[in-house]
């Protein structure tokens, strides 16, 4: 087990270090000179050099990137080069709302898709384990922005019971916080709790065939029993998986939905820094959205043993 | 008579086929893909009205015999520019899926056949594109090479391929040691032969199914991508961007929004009961456990 967590870690630093060093070139790869969009497209050449030499960005670019890493693990990614902002404390800002976001919307679909994905498992011919595997093939289809738009329109504009953009501080108003953040997190909840539905059904199944299941009945236990005690604790293992790489998803995944709501989490912040070619903020913002990706995978590894302890590494 | 003719031979693809039939979804999937794309290939040559076409003074107004699904802030027709725009969406996805496919399938062939370093290589190469999320990877891509279908194409692209590199890697390690390849290998055969014609057609169950289940999230990604500005460039039309001007209109117009994105829903819908179908057609046994 130990030695499987230090293999694993180690690989995890060796992916960061990709990922980071991909986050760098591609920061510059982008066109467009940060010097000439501080400095306006008035700037002389002496100006811009001047500027370029502050930045460092007249160095080689493997140079750059030592100083870029080394000055990241002490915790300093640099400052905006728009706003002068601290990119750490623009991320520490923003991070908050990404989480609230990505966790609201995880609550959302476990709610839909545990019971749903069971129900549809154990009555797969009736008429409702029918109507949630159609349900679940079209949330799946569901473009997540077109339904935030949706929602937007039937519940904020049509019939006024929520906000339809901005995001409340759970430190100002628990109430509002909540009010904010719901029609995003149903947005890209709803999608998450389709795609869970289906391999919750699925696992739940596969496990309904087992042997096991089959002594439980024929000890005479009851159904409730047989599907909680004997189905889907044997059927968690799979479940977590999917769900922890939804996490990681939907902590990624939140670009376009932070954007329709006005939400100021991380996403909408790699978006403006990529739009106005703010390069550490995008270094900064991607850098850790990719960590975040990286952590959880290795977390939904690890849980597996206290999940399942047949399964040894 | 020949044994053949008597015992009527079923064929693998035969096989496939017929079990592909049975299911209805996936039939229902297969004409959901089908008039989706006669409408957006045929569509905007019979709706009589010009995509182009600024007028106004017809700006906003809802769907009417006229205007079947209303006009835009800048009063041209929703429908005939939907249909355009999925035309436009539809096409740069599946060019993508296409250049995912290829590539993909020769980076996983490659590493799956030559193993060791080449396997580490491109493997840890993918894993690390696999480790940034699918549409802050495709931004960042795009904000490289600017904006535009073309570029969308690459970026979508370059997403998909570690998927297709580790699914089509996967399927060449477990035929690669069966008999037929060893048997090819002793008399001879060179390894590019061997791969082309022994391992990558056995290999390739598993890598349709991507493809199909990919065209729905490359449609997906596709419109979340001009949603942002990011993909295709106006004046021509596509999905996400309709979504995305029909936003800011939505209360006063919302058809603006609703058909593009409904259009979207339809296409996505298709091709994943049509991927669920052909996994399910093609393996019986992996039926129920990938999914519904």
């Amino acid at each position: 087990m130990q030695a499987y967590v230090v293999k694993r870690l180690a690989t995890m630093v060796l992916v960061v270090l990709g990922i980071s060093f991909a986050v760098f070139l591609v920061a510059h790869l982008i066109p467009g000179d940060p010097a000439r969009i501080l400095l306006g497209i008035h700037a002389d050449r002496q100006q811009i050099d001047e500027i370029r030499r502050q930045l460092g960005l007249d160095r080689p670019l493997l140079v750059q990137y030592g100083y870029w890493i080394s000055r990241a693990l002490h915790g300093d990614l640099g400052r905006s080069v728009l706003t002068g902002e601290q990119v750490t404390s623009a991320l520490a800002a923003r991070l908050p709302v990404t989480c609230s976001l990505a966790l609201g919307a995880l609550l959302i679909a476990l709610v839909i898709a545990l019971p749903a994905g069971i129900v549809a498992a154990i009555r797969p011919n009736s008429w409702y384990g029918a109507l949630i595997t159609v349900a679940s093939q079209i949330g799946v289809a569901i473009p997540d922005f077109w339904l935030g738009i949706m929602l937007i329109l039937a519940c904020s504009l049509t019939l006024g019971w929520l906000p339809s953009f901005g995001y409340v501080s759970i430190r100002e108003s628990v109430g509002e916080w909540v009010r904010h953040l719901i029609l995003p997190a149903m947005s890209i909840g709803w999608i998450s709790g389709s795609i869970v539905t289906r391999f919750v059904r699925s696992a739940v199944l596969e496990v309904l065939g087992e042997d096991y299941v089959c002594v439980a009945r024929a000890k005479g236990l009851r159904e409730r029993v047989v599907i909680l005690r004997h189905t889907v604790r044997n059927a968690l293992i799979t479940i977590v998986t999917v769900v922890g790489l939804q996490l990681a998803s939907l902590l990624s995944g939140v670009v376009v939905i932070e954007v329709v709501f006005a939400l100021p989490g991380l996403g909408r912040l790699a978006y403006d820094a990529v739009t106005r070619r703010d390069y550490p903020m995008l270094q900064g913002a991607v850098l850790t959205v990719a960590l975040a990706f990286a952590v959880i995978n290795l977390l939904v590894d690890l849980l597996y043993v206290y999940i399942d302890p047949r399964v040894k590494y | 008579m020949s044994i053949s003719r008597r015992l009527k031979v079923r064929s693998y693809w035969g096989d496939v086929w017929r079990r592909f039939r049975k299911s209805r979804l996936a039939i229902l999937g297969a004409l959901l893909i089908t008039a989706v794309l006669i409408a957006a290939v045929v569509g905007p040559l019979l709706v009589r009205a010009d995509p182009y076409d600024v007028n106004i003074k017809d700006r906003l107004l809802g769907p009417s015999p006229k205007h079947l699904m209303g006009t835009d802030e800048m009063g041209r027709d929703v429908l005939v520019r939907a249909l355009l725009g999925a035309r436009v969406s539809f096409g740069v996805s599946f060019a993508s899926v296409v250049f995912s496919l290829a590539l993909g399938t020769f980076l996983g062939l490659l590493a799956g056949f030559y193993g060791r370093f080449v396997d580490e290589l491109i493997m840890r190469l993918m894993d690390v594109l696999f480790a940034f999320p699918a549409v802050l990877l495709a931004i960042g891509i795009i904000a490289i090479l600017t904006p535009g279908s073309q570029n969308t194409i690459l970026a979508i692209g370059i997403v998909y391929t570690p998927i297709f590199a580790r699914i089509a890697r996967g399927s060449v390690i477990q035929v690669r040691g069966l008999d037929y390849v060893m048997a090819a290998r002793a008399v001879g055969s060179p390894s590019g032969r061997i791969m082309l014609r022994h391992i990558l057609p056995n290999a390739l169950a598993p890598i349709i199914v991507e493809t199909s289940l990919s065209l729905g999230f490359a449609i997906l990604t596709e419109a979340s991508l001009s949603f942002l500005g990011l993909g295709t460039q106006p004046p021509m039309p596509s999905l996400g961007r309709m979504l995305s001007e029909g936003r800011m209109f939505i209360q006063q117009a919302p058809w603006t929004a609703v058909f593009p994105g409904l259009l979207i829903m339809v296409a996505v819908l298709g091709f994943n009961l049509v991927g669920d179908g052909i996994r399910d057609a093609l393996d019986p046994r992996l039926r129920n456990r990938a999914g519904v």
